[in-house]
Order: C-alpha cells, then structure tokens, then sequence
C-alpha cells in the first residue's frame, strides 16, 4: 500500500476487488466501481472518493477521513464494517437496506465527524457510535427508525444544523442527543423523537416542521435558552406518557415560539412541565386530546403556563379539546388570549 | 465458452509441417492422418463453439452503448456486462433463455424476456421510456428491479413470434373418421351440426353437443364432395363435387339429410359461399362466378361472369363480404393467379379490383366478418399466408400482412370479430394446423396456436360463436377442437405460463396490473410507491414454503383466495403502510401476515382469517378495517390468540365496520382498540370462552380501548371484556 494511491481512471471504467489505502492524499476515481469494496487502514487515512458508481462489497473505513466528490451509494449486499469521518460538501450518502448498523468497529467514545453530509436510509440503523455534526447535514430515513446504541449518539457542533427528516430516533437518553452550542440547530420535519430514558436538551434549537413527533414515556428537559419554533403548517405531537419539561437556563418564557396559527401543538396524554420560569405559547393552535396535565412550578401568571400574552390578538392560542380530552392543571396556569 | 459480439474469426491454427515438405513416406502418411484428426478435431471445436457459444455484452473495462440485444436460448451463460448501457432494450429468444445481468447502467428501449431467466448481479432499473413486454423469472440476489412510470403491466408469454400476452388454449373434443379424405366442412348456423363431405359421394352430419360429435345422418353427393357451406339460418347445406356439373343442395329434417334441389350446370364447381342473409349463393367454378338466388327451399340462377382465360376457382375459394354487395374469389392460373373481387348489385355482377400473385394460386379466401379484410392463402410463393384490405371507395386492394407459414395453404376462415384467423396447410414440416391472432390496428399476423397433424388440413371452420372449430383432412377425419382465446398480442412455440421471483425487490413507479402467475421464492418485496397494484384475471402470487413476501406502501385490489396463494403455513406476508381493497371476499387461509404501519382494508367485502397460525400487528402499527369491510375471524383451529398485538402501541381501529368471530371467539390483548362510528361485534359463540374478548384477565395484558364520539357500537353474541386494570 502506498501513500497517494489513486484507484481507477477518469476515462477508463474498472470493476475494482477490495481497495485498501493508507496515509493521506489516496483518491478513488470517476469511473472505477469498487464492487469489493473498499479499506481506510486508519483513523489517519484519508482519501477523495470520486466515483460515479455505487459502492458494494466491503467497506471499512476504520475511522479514517473521506471526502467526497460524489454521491457515495452503499448498494445492495454491501458489507460496512466501520465508517469514518466524511466530509460530504453536500453530497449523499446513500445507505442500502444491507446496511443495519452505523459503527466505527470499535467501542471508543471518540467521535466521528459528518460534514455538510446527506445521508439517506433505506431500513432500520443500529447508530453506535458517536458523531458530531458539522456544517449542514441531514438524514432522510425514509420512513426508517434509527435507535441510539451503547455509545451511540449525535451531538451537533456549533454552527451546525442536523435535519431529521421522515426518520424515527429512537434510544434517545441522557445526552446522546445534543447541541454543543446555541449556534446549533435540530430540524425535525415529518420525523419523530422517541424519548427511552430523560433526555436533556441544553443547548440550540429544534425547528419542528410538518408532523413532528416527541413520543415515548420519559421527558423531554429542554434547558437551552435558544427559542424552538413549531413552523408555518406544523404540529408538534407529543405524545401518551411523554413530559415536555421546560427548564431553560435562561429566565424566558418564549423559548418556544409557534410561528402563526397554522402551527400546532397537539398534547395527547401528555404532560407539559416547567420550572417556575413558566411557559408562554402565543399565535398557534393547541390541541388537547387524553389525558394531559399541565403541571408548574409557577405560582403567579408571569410564571405559568400561559397561552396569549393578553396584548395582541394575533398573539392568542387556539385551544381544541378532543373528545375524550380531560386536563389536569397543577400550578399557574393562565389563558391570556386577548380574543 | 464465451464470444463476444463483435465476433472476432477464431482462425485455426494449421500445422507448419502440413506445407513443408512435398515427401510422400510412411512417417509423412502418419503426419498426414495427423493433420487430416487436428483439421476435424478443429472443425469439430468450432462447430461446438458456435453450438455452445454464449452472447456476452459489453464490457468490463469500457463502456458501450448497445443496440437492442437479443440473447439466445442455446447459451446457458449469456451476459449483460458492467460497463454497457442497454439503451435500446433486450430480448431472450424464448422462455428458455438464460442470462445474467452485471450493468451499472438503467436500461431503456423494449425489453423482452419471454418468460426466461434473469440473474442479477446489478439492481436493474428500467428508465424512463423504457417499454417492457414480457417479464420473465427473476433470481434477484437481494437486489431491485425498478420499473420506470411507463411500465404498467407485469405479463409473461413468450414464444418466437415476438409474444406479447397470453395464447390461446385449444382441446380436442372429438374425431370421426369418414373414410376417406375430407374435403370440406362447415358448422350448422347454430352450431348444433358439423357438415362434411369427402371423397366418396358422400356428405355426412353429425350433431354436437359441446363434447361429443354424434353421427346424424349421411346422404350421397353422386361425387366426391369438393365443398360444403351451409345456410346462415337454416339446416341447408349447398355443396360442390369434384368432377360433377351440379350445385346440390342438402336439407336437414330431424335427423334426416336429403336433396332438396340442384343446378346441372355445365361447369365444373369448385367454391360455393351463402350471403350473410341467406337469400343468395355464389358459386365459383372452372369457368366463372355465377350468383343464385335462394328462397322456398330451391335455387335460382341469377346472373353469372366468366372469368378470364385459363383461369378456375381454387377449391373453397369464394367469400361474400358481411353487406352481400363484394364477393372476393381466388383464382388459379399458370402464370398469373389472383384474387379477384366482384360487385353484385342484386341481379348482375361487375368485375372490380384484382391482385396478381403470379403463378401462386390462390387456393384459400375468407372475408372478415368485420371491416374489409379478406385473407387468402396461396400454393407456392414465399408467404402463402397474406391479408388484404378492400377499399370498396376507391376499388382498391391492399396488401396488410404476408407471412409464410411453410407449406401451401388450402383453407382459410376468419372468426367473428376479426381477431384470430384459422389456417389450415398442406402436409410439409412443422405445424399444418394454426391459430393466428390479428391486431387490426397495425396489421399484424401473431402466432397463436400450432399442431403438427401430417397430413393435409383441407378445410377449417370456426363455429359461429368462435368457441370451436372444425377441420376436415387428408386422413378421413372430421375433427373438433374447442377454443379458448389468450390476452391479445400473444404467440404460439414454446411458452412460459408462470414465473418465479427470488429473493428479488420490485419497486413500482406507476399503478400496476399483475397479470402473470408468480411464484415467490425466498425474501421477496414490493414497494409499489403508494401506486395501486391490481391483480388481475390471470395474475396468481403462490408464495412458496420458507418464503416471504412483504408489500409496502401499495394499495392492492383485486385479491382472491385463488390468486394470492400461500403455500403453506411456514409463509409469511408483511403489509406495510398498504391498502387493501376489498372487491371480493379475501381469504387468508394459509401462513401469517405482519402488519406494519398503517394498514387499511376498505371496500365492502370480507377480510376472512382462516389460517390456523398467528398473524401480528406491530409496535407502532395501525391495522385498520374501514366503513362496510367485515373481519371474520375465522381459524381453521380452535385458537381464539391468532390476532397478536405487541404492545399498547399496536393498534387495531374498527371504523364503521363488522368484527365477526365464529364460535371459536377471538381474544385481543396488549394493544389498544379503536372503536370509531358504527361497529359491530358479532360472535356466533355463546360463552365467554368463545366470545369477542377485550383482554385475558392478566393486567399486563390489558387492552386499551378508545371509544371515539362518533362511535356506536353493535354487540351481538358473546362479548367479554376482561380487562384488568
């Protein structure tokens, strides 16, 4: 193995075996296609993948870097034994169904990083490793559920945006789904937040957009003092048995905002707690259905749960009780709807 | 052994010393024997090669853009190459080809497999444009086909004559021999009789039944009999015989055939045909086309026309068109045969168009029954086989279609829609007896149906309601065969009625109808892309033992227990985010199902559960009976368990519609029920052992159930609920 290897040509197509690279500067070219796969010997390997055809065989990466200049498609069959960092410059990595678990090979809590990546799933991923999120990235589960593993996790880097989209995340605990800073963003679009243990959100933001769901039967501690906003055509699920528990660091009842009154938040056996910073929801509609408790720590309205901020209409909360809506209110609570 | 397409010569390598010296010793008669085993053994090896060659496209390590590709069926290792772009398409000779498909790229162009194997190496992904006639048996090795928005049908059929759908099936029904050979028959116009004549003076009746030919009734014809037509909407038989001056007419009274009346013409009859009402007969002889009338049991000359110089009739060789205005006769001479067409105008005929075809007699002719084509069949001449189109505007003849069908035919006879033409040829190689479809909108002749009978098929005839036909022939036998017409487009040969898909993922672009019989091997899927599949009259999923078949995000109608079959219960059948569309009962009888996502059943039929193992709907999964849809549970074992549910996010929600249980009852835990607008729960058990039950009594098991504000709820029978908690 060489320093610099260059594998294929950019006039000449090749079916290439397994190729394996070392060091730094390697690069697969256009028209090679590496049914066998391909090696980064080391977690200081790098290499420029290049080529227009999809990738099969077996992959390991061993926590090296690589950098694409192409769409990466993992075809059908194929083996990933250990991924690395990729530096993505907008391109797609697209994941067969073959493909059942993201994993470094390895049970380090040394993160990998994904950089300005698009990555698309065509099943359900086993996530096991640690990964920080640079630059804009996404993941398009196409209806795919991704579950938190062991070390597993995702932590957003500041400036960075992650957006979930059409994907289920699952095995969310603790911190293994975190923003670094408040310059880091979650776009949850038609996804959904399954919480298996309490998870705390200290830091940026999520944008909820189309059907965004929070489910499962933990909390949600939600402890940034970045503003969350639930967009323009929106709904924001949470779900039976899921506590949204608002605790910012930061003494604002605003942080978060629903955009105008086509966004929704729809509280469906749920709970909604805060600190005694209170909770004000102004401009959209919010639904209650089951059983919800709405619980405060609160005790005067500037403190509670609020909905309105009694000054502009526009700014009043639509309430909707379902049938079989039955709310238990524990603390302040104020409807301040000026309407 | 493997050539590629450019078929670079294999050159022989011939031994030096074969030229080297001009000595003539034993040690040179030794080296020449050598010479002459290595020069056979050379010749032999490339015969074998070419025998055994296999067509390999394109390359591995340059790419290529291919003409459309046909693959044959010798080979058993034929193959798509990595680096070649199949633009325009591929076809397998026939349902027995072989090949394996290793291309990076999309194809394009018609595609073709006639039923044959396809081996994938690649996912193959049809583009756009990309026209796919007949599918053929897949081994996927886990990978996709994915079909391009323009393929709509999913069809197998394959035979040489290009396919296109499924052929038509014939049996024979019964035989008589005549003894001696038969020269023509026809069918009594309600095809309650089949009529022949054959040599030996004699025209014979037999009654039908739809099985059986029962003899009725036999009557000398003072000749050997050359023709026989009979009446449209009587039991009159008008007949020919060969080297005799009449016209004779036969009448068929309870089971009794007499002469009724004949015309002692001077001319030697050879072709007679009634007008389709009836009132009128032509008859072609060696001489002219002479018309007569028809009415109270007797025959009136008309008019008559002579025909040119050294020119006769060729037996069974006249037609009137539908209207009785154009009669189209095939005419025998020695160097310049034709088909020549007449107006008849009630009382004279006038000489129209004709077509030359040489020194090939027209020995054949029919008139369709619709539009204006007239087949005629030839004795000699490359395509003996042609269709031609009358313009009775301009007078004009036009030639549609020519098609050799390797011998001389002698009859010809379209059915009553124009869309199958029966042929019936001289003894020769291959096949004397066929079906051929015709697609009026490009002309086409197809290959439908063929048999090798050797011996002379003489005369053919369908029944007037197209579901038999009869053929008189060189063997003394009066044959009936019934009929049953395929998919349009199809062939004859060899042919592939079903095909297997293994370990293979479709994946669906456009609505679908499935109209092949498929067997599922292994883990096989369909993601029809929230596109409608449709199984169709002839499209049977059988998913084998082991197997497993998930469909996703489709929304499937047409399902029967006859089509969707499974083969037994170690089957299963994942639905996810489907709908099914009830428009017959469905029953499940066999193997599990999985329900993941939301699945839907609509529609206003059944959904019946019989099968006696346990089917399961997912965490996180909806199983959804819509208004009007009843599911019936009913196992063919005493299990009241078979419906699982995972856990509280299992959901089963009735809406509108009917859960009904059999006396064995049916005991939902875990999950949660969603009652919603007018339910009904009806169980034909008595018993709480043998109810409709809610939970089973364990705390852990506990459904939850929501009552929704528009919900009513209809409980007949035993109900239980045994929740706990």
């Amino acid at each position: 193995m060489l320093d610099g290897l260059t594998v294929g040509s950019n006039s000449t197509p090749s079916r290439q075996s397994n190729a394996s690279f070392s060091g730094v500067g390697n690069k697969m070219n256009g028209f090679a296609a590496f049914e066998g796969g391909f090696t980064l010997q080391d977690i200081n390997t790098t290499c420029s993948f290049d080529s227009i055809f999809p990738v099969s065989g077996v992959v390991d990466m061993n926590r090296g870097l690589l950098y694409l200049f192409q769409d990466l498609i993992f075809d059908k069959g194929i083996l990933l034994i250990g991924l690395g960092s990729i530096y993505g410059s907008d391109y797609l990595v697209d994941v067969s169904s073959s493909v059942t678990a993201f994993t470094a090979g390895d049970t380090s809590s040394d993160p990998i990083v994904l950089d300005n990546l698009i990555i698309g799933l065509h099943g359900d991923i086993a996530w096991q490793l640690p990964v920080t999120i640079q630059g804009n990235c996404s993941i398009n589960g196409m209806g795919s559920k991704v579950t938190m593993e062991g070390v597993g996790g995702i932590t957003v880097a500041a400036g960075g945006q992650l957006t979930l989209s059409n994907v289920k995340i699952a095995g969310l605990s603790g911190s293994n789904f975190v923003c670094v800073a408040d310059t880091a963003s979650v776009v949850v679009l038609n996804s959904s937040l399954c919480l298996d243990n309490d998870l705390t959100f200290a830091n940026g933001s999520f944008l909820f957009e189309g059907d965004a769901v929070l489910s499962g039967t933990n909390k949600l501690n939600y402890t940034s003092d970045s503003a969350s906003t639930i967009a323009s055509n929106a709904t924001l699920h949470i779900g039976p048995g899921a506590t949204f528990y608002y605790a910012p660091s930061a003494a604002n009842r605003d942080l978060l905002a629903m955009t105008d009154e086509t966004s929704r938040l729809y509280l469906d056996g749920c709970t909604l707690l805060t600190t005694a910073t209170g909770l004000r929801l102004t401009k959209g509609r919010v639904f209650i259905d089951n059983n919800v408790t709405f619980s405060c720590d609160g005790t005067v309205p500037s403190e509670s749960i609020c909905f309105g901020d009694g000054t502009v209409s526009s700014n009043d909360v639509e309430v909707t009780w379902l049938s079989g809506a039955m709310l238990n209110v524990y603390g302040g609570f104020h409807e301040n709807n000026v309407g | 052994m493997k050539i590629m397409l450019d078929n670079t010569p294999l050159a022989p390598s011939v031994p030096r010393s074969f030229s080297a010296v001009g000595r003539i010793d034993g040690a040179m008669a030794r080296e020449m024997r050598m010479i002459k085993r290595v020069v056979v053994l050379l010749f032999l090896s490339l015969v074998l090669v070419h025998f055994l060659s296999a067509t390999t496209v394109g390359s591995d390590s340059a790419v290529s853009r291919q003409a459309s590709v046909e693959f044959p069926e010798v080979d058993s290792d034929n193959e798509m190459n990595g680096f070649a772009a199949f633009e325009n398409g591929f076809t397998f000779e026939t349902a027995d080809t072989t090949c394996t498909f290793d291309s990076f790229f999309p194809v394009s162009g018609t595609v073709d497999m006639k039923g044959g194997a396809l081996y994938l190496q690649k996912g193959l992904k049809f583009d756009t444009g990309a026209n796919l006639i007949n599918l053929g048996t897949i081994y996927g090795n886990d990978l996709s086909i994915e079909f391009s928005d323009g393929v709509t049908t999913l069809t197998v059929y394959a035979d040489s004559q290009g396919g296109g759908g499924m052929p038509g099936s014939w049996e024979q029904k019964d035989s008589e021999n005549l003894t001696d050979d038969v020269n023509s028959v026809d069918w009594s116009y309600d095809d309650n009789y089949v009529v022949g004549v054959r040599n030996g003076n004699q025209i014979y009746v037999y009654s039908f039944n739809g099985s059986a030919l029962t003899f009725v009734d036999s009557e000398t014809t003072y000749a050997d009999g050359y023709t026989v037509r009979s009446h449209p909407s009587g039991y009159y038989f008008l007949v020919n015989v060969i080297n005799g001056y009449e016209i004779r007419l036969y009448k068929l009274s309870g089971s009794t055939v007499s002469r009724i009346d004949y015309d002692d013409s001077n001319e030697l009859g050879r072709a007679v045909d009634w007008s389709a009402d009836g009132n009128y007969a032509v008859v072609g002889s060696t001489v002219n086309v002479r018309v007569f009338s028809f009415a109270s049991e007797s025959i009136s000359r008309v008019t008559d026309l002579n025909l040119g110089a050294g020119e006769s009739f060729s037996r069974d060789a006249v037609a009137w068109d539908p209207t009785g205005d154009y009669i189209a006769g095939g005419i025998t001479h020695s160097t310049a045969s034709r088909l020549r067409i007449w107006y008849f105008n009630g009382s004279t005929l006038t000489a129209k168009t004709s077509v030359n075809t040489g020194s090939a007699a027209v020995t054949a002719v029919d008139w369709s029954h619709s539009g204006n084509f007239i087949a005629i069949g030839t004795n000699g001449g490359s395509n003996q086989l042609r269709v031609y189109e009358y313009n009775t505007s301009g007078d004009t003849l036009t030639e549609r279609e020519s098609i050799s069908v390797g011998g001389d035919v002698l009859s010809v006879h379209w059915n009553s829609d124009t869309t199958r033409l029966l042929v019936g040829r001289a003894s020769a190689s291959g096949a004397e007896l066929m079906v051929y479809t015709f697609d009026s909108g490009d002309y086409s002749l197809t290959l439908d149906l063929e048999a090798e009978k050797t011996t002379n098929i003489n005369s053919v005839r369908w029944s007037n309601d197209d579901a038999y036909f009869a053929y008189g022939d060189s063997a003394n036998n009066l044959t009936v065969y019934s009929y049953v017409p395929g998919v349009d487009g199809g062939g004859g040969g060899s042919f592939a009625d079903s095909v297997l898909l293994d370990n293979v993922n479709f994946i669906f672009n456009n609505d679908m109808s499935w109209k092949m019989a498929t067997t599922i091997q292994g883990v096989c899927s369909i993601d029809a892309r929230d596109n409608i599949i449709t199984i169709e009259d002839t499209g049977v999923l059988t998913i084998e033992s082991g197997a497993q078949l998930t469909f996703e995000n489709a929304e499937l109608q047409g399902l029967t227990a006859q089509n969707f079959i499974c083969a037994d219960d170690t089957v299963s059948v994942v639905l996810r985010d489907c709908i099914i569309r009830l428009d017959n009962d469905f029953s499940f009888d066999t193997g599990s199902l999985l329900f993941d996502g939301e699945v839907v059943f609509t529609g206003t039929n059944k959904f019946i559960y019989t099968s006696s193992q346990a089917s399961t709907i997912n965490p996180n999964s909806t199983l959804m009976f819509d208004h009007d849809t009843t599911f019936l549970y009913d196992p063919s074992v005493a299990n009241r368990d078979l419906i699982s549910m995972t856990d509280e996010t299992s959901f089963l929600y009735l809406n509108g519609c009917t859960l009904h249980s059999t006396a064995t009852g049916i005991r939902l835990t875990n999950g949660t029920l969603f009652l919603d607008n007018q339910v009904t729960l009806s169980c034909e058990g008595s018993v709480s052992s043998e109810a409709i039950s809610f939970g089973d009594g364990v705390l852990a098991n506990d459904m939850t159930i929501k009552i929704l504000s528009d919900a009513c709820v209809d409980v007949f029978g035993a109900f239980c609920y045994k929740g706990v908690g």
